[in-house]
């Protein structure tokens, strides 16, 4: 038994990249961290980069196509860093989305990956919604322009999402799930930075279409077999239970950003995540492998939808002691729940009190 | 400074992705895509305290997804043409022998107990550092040790039954 750990140990220190792979790996890594520079520098380097930016929005008319060339050959490296931090109206808001998320994209090489990556760049839309109206900045054309792009990128993740169902659709009913739950988490921060109306709507209309994906994904799936449902469904609840730890952790550490009602009310979605792990569990146990791998889905949603709401609430640097609004609230905490976001095929209502599994 | 943290533990990553899927492609595009999932934490003005033990639970959460994957096939494949962990790898017969029995042992454990065995006995990692990126304590990571020590034991006696 020594003998076979001293093998181990030997062969072990044998199993590492080829010098080639290692070079190749760390080339790539340089490139795409050039096309997501660090936050904070972008921001310092934004503020830096001002006077440029200002100078363009004094010197109208000039065609953005000049600006960026202009500002690339001034910027040189530093323009995809400023751009990074750019919002609709910004000179540079272009580079970031046709350049450097472009750029980003390239390294997506999988249909999953690729399906990930325009949830994300989805995502990002919503997001800079949020900033430019928590700035008080959300005029009328801007918010125009970023229903447009907001739609557009909508489309697009929505075929990626039907692509990749024909090729996997374990991985379809995955990336929908992350995509439905970051948009549920963004309708309620429209909310909180008063940003409601027309975005709003066109969010609530991608995720009911998303949502769609996904249970077409899950009714799939139960037609797929134990071979395939029955490691999926594990896989999922082991996922879901490590994004639960992550962002109990997380808000421990973090809890003093928060209020005490926010924190209340994450953990309560936080167990109501583990309740629905549980239920998934039992399913497993009865060899209902199809219900195990939804249900782990939702424990998922719910938990990315809480780390997702904390994260944003931070970054957008709300008031601190603003109340975070999760799916669910006011329901969370009592004997039986009904979960909203969670609903959709009736069997999600929840007896929060009793034995997991049991319906 | 992220770079240098790539050259220093791109192996170790390499290394632990490796003996969960025994493909060396997918290890190796996993173990890119850890590093470029770290960036983006970081990139979005987040700190990381141990980059060591981010690394490896960022890798740990890639592993939980790849594990709906039908890892079995890459392991037969593996066991049919031979050991061949690194291009640098000579195929000598002695050491495809010894990669036969590592593979077909570490094979039989399940995916957790594989994990703490390559984390303490071929990354050198102490059960403090192991509890950290497991999310537990040290003592639970001790537990587990000697559970999977148990495991292999048998599993080795059995082979050389």
């Amino acid at each position: 038994m020594r003998d076979f750990l001293e093998k181990f140990k030997k062969f072990g220190a044998d199993v590492k990249l080829s010098e080639s792979g290692k070079r190749e790996i760390r080339s790539r890594l340089v490139l795409f961290m050039g096309s997501a520079p660090v936050r904070g520098e972008a921001d310092i380097r934004h503020l830096h980069q001002r006077s440029l930016i200002t100078w363009f929005k004094l010197n109208k008319p000039m065609s953005i196509f000049a600006a960026i060339v202009l500002a690339v050959l001034l910027g040189g490296g530093g323009t995809s860093l400023a751009a990074q931090a750019a919002l609709p109206g910004d000179v540079l808001y272009p580079v970031k989305v046709n350049i450097n998320e472009e750029v980003r994209g390239v390294f997506a090489l999988s249909a999953e990956a690729k399906a990930e990556w325009q949830a994300e760049r989805t995502r990002f839309r919503i997001e800079e919604a949020e900033k430019l109206a928590a700035e008080g900045k959300l005029s009328e054309e801007v918010k125009a322009r970023i229903v447009a792009n907001f739609e557009a990128q909508a489309e697009r993740m929505k075929a990626r999402i039907e692509y990749l169902q024909d090729k996997q659709n374990v991985r379809a009913a995955e990336v929908a799930a992350r995509a439905e739950s970051a948009l549920e988490a963004h309708i309620r921060l429209l909310d909180n930075v008063g940003a409601n109306g027309e975005i709003k709507q066109k969010l609530q209309a991608e995720i009911e279409a998303v949502k769609k994906l996904r249970m077409d994904s899950e009714s799939k799936l139960e037609a797929e077999g134990e071979a395939v449902a029955k490691p999926a469904a594990e896989g999922k609840i082991e996922a879901a239970r490590n994004v639960i730890e992550a962002t109990r952790r997380y808000l421990d550490r973090e809890e003093d950003d928060y209020t005490a009602e926010t924190v209340a009310a994450a953990e309560a979605r936080l167990k109501i995540a583990e309740d629905l792990v549980a239920q998934a569990e039992a399913k497993i146990q009865a060899g209902a492998y199809g219900e195990a791998f939804a249900l782990g889905n939702d424990a998922l949603r719910a938990a990315h939808e809480v780390k997702i709401t904390l994260h944003a609430g931070a970054e957008l640097r709300l008031p601190l002691k603003m109340n975070l609004r999760f799916s669910g609230e006011g329901n969370a905490t009592s004997s039986t729940s009904t979960l909203p976001g969670l609903n959709g095929r009736g069997r999600l209502n929840l007896d929060l009190n009793l034995n997991a599994g049991d319906d | 400074m992220f770079l240098q943290a790539y050259d220093d533990h791109a192996d170790a990553i390499y290394r632990h992705l490796y003996f969960r899927v025994f493909s060396r492609a997918r290890a190796e595009e996993m173990t890119q895509e850890v590093f470029m999932k770290t960036w983006i934490y970081i990139s979005e003005g987040r700190q990381v305290e141990n980059i060591r033990a981010f690394l490896y639970q960022v890798a740990r959460n890639l592993l939980a997804d790849e594990s709906r994957r039908k890892k079995e096939d890459s392991l037969d494949a593996l066991m049919e043409s031979g050991w061949e962990a690194g291009s640098e790898e000579h195929l000598l017969l002695e050491r495809r022998a010894l990669g036969r029995e590592i593979v077909s042992a570490l094979g039989k454990l399940p995916p957790q107990t594989r994990e703490v065995v390559t984390m303490r006995y071929v990354e050198d990692m102490d059960p403090r550092e192991m509890a950290e990126v497991l999310g537990i304590t040290p003592n639970a990571v001790s537990v587990r040790l000697n559970r999977a020590l148990k495991e292999l034991r048998n599993i080795f006696m059995n082979q050389h039954a």
